[in-house]
């Protein structure tokens, strides 16, 4: 399974949102620089999972931040500032993969850290391939990235979400303003479309 | 068999979830964060949160970043005005062109003031500008020639 990461840091030094948000609503400009320390990378690998394109994704990941900025007098804290910046990152993908269907196929992927190597699903099929074909990377990536893009914005959020940042359906829920049972049926259709796509790589 | 033709799908299930796990391993570079930050300071430091008030409205609009908000507060906007537009155009749209007066909407005019402006019953009296020819035998009536409302009277007084 994959590992969930932690949605709050569990340092108990750093000054929590709610009073980041708060500071930065006061023109504290520093105490927002913390906020898009925190989640900046987060945002990254959301947008980049939906886009798989990385020029994009800075464009984007900008784009969120100075719209998060100027929209912070509207934010009220009825829900984590977490799961408002990643609302507004995955509006703003979405409506961004409407308009740039040209390019569907038009990837530009970031290398992939060489923890992979050691990770059990990679040992898995490299331990699968024939030894005359070890398994490339890139070959992996680009496979992953392309099944990834045959599915819609909306079920290819709910697959990043979870899968990729092993993010909880509630949560998912919140941040998409749909039930859990519609996240749900949505990783259901987009991983038996996944399956299909990367039938190659199944045990 | 079923048993075991469930249990490989779900394996299968299983694997490509973490087949596509394998994405959180892909990184921006190592530049990206310092990158992003010098970029988003030199757009933002020099604004304060919020903006101008048309940013803060437009923050308002978008709360929560949901957009059937949106939708719904321009859906409504738009129906407002066309119901606006409706009611300004709506005496000419709907009211029937030579639609009968009912009795009491009739001004109460003597029957000869009514001979004088034209022996037309119709609507179209109240609508379109009547010439009403004023000839001495006219104005042997008790005070003023009773017309119609738009009716311009026209004198012959040599």
């Amino acid at each position: 399974m994959v590992d969930e990461p932690k949605i709050v840091d569990d340092d108990a030094l750093l000054p929590p949102d709610t009073e980041l948000v708060s500071q930065a609503k006061d023109g504290n400009y520093a105490a927002y620089e913390e906020l898009i320390r925190r989640y900046q990378r987060r945002v990254y690998a959301l947008i980049y999972g939906m886009t798989g394109h990385n020029q994009d994704t800075e464009d984007l990941v900008q784009e969120v931040f100075v719209k998060t900025y100027h929209s912070l007098s509207g934010f009220k804290g009825d829900s984590a500032f977490f799961t408002w910046i990643y609302r507004i990152a995955v509006n703003r993908t979405i409506n961004f993969l409407k308009k740039r269907k040209r390019r569907a196929s038009d990837v530009s992927l970031d290398d992939a850290d060489q923890a992979i190597e050691r990770d059990p699903t990679f040992l898995e099929l490299r331990s699968r391939e024939s030894p005359t074909r070890d398994i490339a990377l890139e070959e992996l990536q680009k496979k992953l990235n392309a099944a990834l893009q045959t599915l819609s914005e909306k079920h290819r959020t709910v697959v990043v979400l979870h899968d990729i940042q092993g993010m909880p359906h509630e949560e998912i829920a919140r941040i998409m303003d749909c039930s859990t049972g519609t996240v749900r049926s949505r990783l259901f259709y987009a991983r038996q479309q996944l399956q299909r796509e990367l039938s190659e790589y199944a045990p | 068999m079923k048993k075991d033709d469930q249990k490989s799908v779900g394996d299968q299930g299983d694997f490509v979830q973490r087949l596509i796990a394998l994405k959180r391993y892909e990184q921006p570079d190592p530049h990206f964060e310092t990158r992003n930050l010098a970029a988003l300071r030199e757009k933002l430091a020099s604004t304060a949160p919020g903006g101008s008030w048309a940013d803060r409205w437009l923050g308002w609009l978008n709360i929560g970043s949901i957009p059937s908000f949106r939708m719904v507060l321009v859906t409504s906007l738009l129906a407002l005005l066309s119901v606006n537009f409706l009611l300004l155009d709506g005496g000419s749209r709907f009211a029937p062109e030579h639609a009968p007066l009912a009795q009491d909407e009739l001004p109460a005019t003597p029957e000869s003031a009514l001979q004088v402006a034209s022996t037309n019953d119709s609507l179209d009296l109240y609508r379109k500008p009547v010439f009403v020819f004023e000839y001495p035998s006219n104005r042997q009536t008790i005070g003023p020639v009773q017309m119609a409302p738009s009716s311009v009277p026209v004198r012959y007084d040599y």
